[in-house]
């Protein structure tokens, strides 16, 4: 049989699929009871197995997803995206102390290290202001 | 078709699944009548395995349903895609399709319009008191369309279509059919 050639069986089955589908859903229920069949037993089994399938189908579907993201992942081709870091994580990052050694990108000399606790101790020591001038301003 | 237009154009799987659990039982008749329909003559006795298999196919997304053709229309034609398939497939490898190799190769290989006689013969033996329904049968197996039969009834599609639900009222009567065909 031609495969791109209507039989006489095929023009047979579009005709009655047509007359199916166009007959009152209750004619076909009065048919099948007639013939001693029970429909609504059909319907039961019927939705059973879409119950079922439709639990299968949605796991098939969650495991193609994993394998296919897996599989992405492996490539390298996951469309996966490093979140931005924050602005301020950026700016600590970037930090480098203001001496003579880091302008210069080198570690800090044991003279830097002197200077910068000198100006800390500087810094901290309470006699080394002048107290009336704060006041008095 | 870019993407987005096809989306657009068939139902979601979540409107499928909305669909399937709310057919009741005459929908779920007419279904499986269907799917006898489309088993009847070459594949007899599987047409619980056409039916389950489209609608796996079509809920897990396999098939898609296109907007505005009704649901059973659409079961239908995944099982007349489903059963061509057991035709190559029989035709390939005789001995998968566990059929007798003689009734795999009349209705697929190259005895096939020996099968399609076959099928008529015993057609006209089961509407031999109905001479309408014979004049239809006996054109569609003659290449001709209900365009082509409508003259036969004067132009009258009422009664062509009153003639085609006799013939499928009968042809649902009497399963038997296809011991008659296949022995």
């Amino acid at each position: 049989m031609a495969k791109d050639k209507k039989t006489g069986i095929d023009r047979l089955e579009e005709e009655m699929e047509k007359q199916i589908l166009e007959t009152p859903k209750e004619e076909l229920l009065e048919e099948a009871r007639a013939k001693g069949r029970d429909p609504a037993e059909f319907a039961a089994r019927m939705r059973t197995f879409v119950s079922k399938a439709k639990t299968e189908a949605g796991q098939a579907r969650r495991a193609e997803a994993r394998a296919r993201l897996e599989q992405e992942r492996n490539a390298g081709t996951a469309n996966v995206v490093r979140m931005p870091t924050p602005e301020r994580e950026q700016e600590r990052r970037a930090y480098k102390p203001d001496t003579m050694a880091a302008r210069h990108g080198k570690k800090l000399s044991e003279r830097d290290k002197k200077a910068m606790e000198e100006d800390a101790n500087e810094l901290f020591n309470d006699d080394a202001w002048n107290d009336d001038h704060s006041d008095k301003d | 078709m870019d993407k987005q237009a096809g989306v657009a154009e068939h139902h979601t799987i979540s409107e499928v699944h909305e669909t399937l659990e709310a057919l009741d039982d005459g929908d779920w008749e007419q279904l499986n009548q269907l799917a006898r329909n489309r088993c009847r003559f070459r594949f007899p006795g599987r047409e619980q395995e056409a039916l389950n298999e489209a609608l796996l196919r079509i809920m897990s997304g396999k098939r898609k349903w296109p907007r505005g053709l009704a649901f059973a229309a659409f079961v239908s034609g995944v099982m007349k895609s489903i059963v061509s398939k057991w035709i190559e497939k029989a035709a390939e490898d005789p001995g998968e399709s566990g059929d007798n190799q003689e009734i795999v190769c009349e209705r697929t290989g190259a005895h096939g319009e020996l099968f399609e006689k076959e099928v008529k013969v015993h057609l006209m033996a089961l509407f031999e008191d109905d001479d309408e329904a014979i004049l239809i049968v006996e054109g569609w197996f003659e290449d001709m369309e209900k365009v082509d039969l409508l003259p036969l009834f004067d132009g009258n599609t009422t009664k062509y279509d009153t003639v085609c639900k006799r013939i499928r009222r009968k042809l649902a009567k009497h399963p038997e059919l296809k011991e008659m065909i296949h022995g």
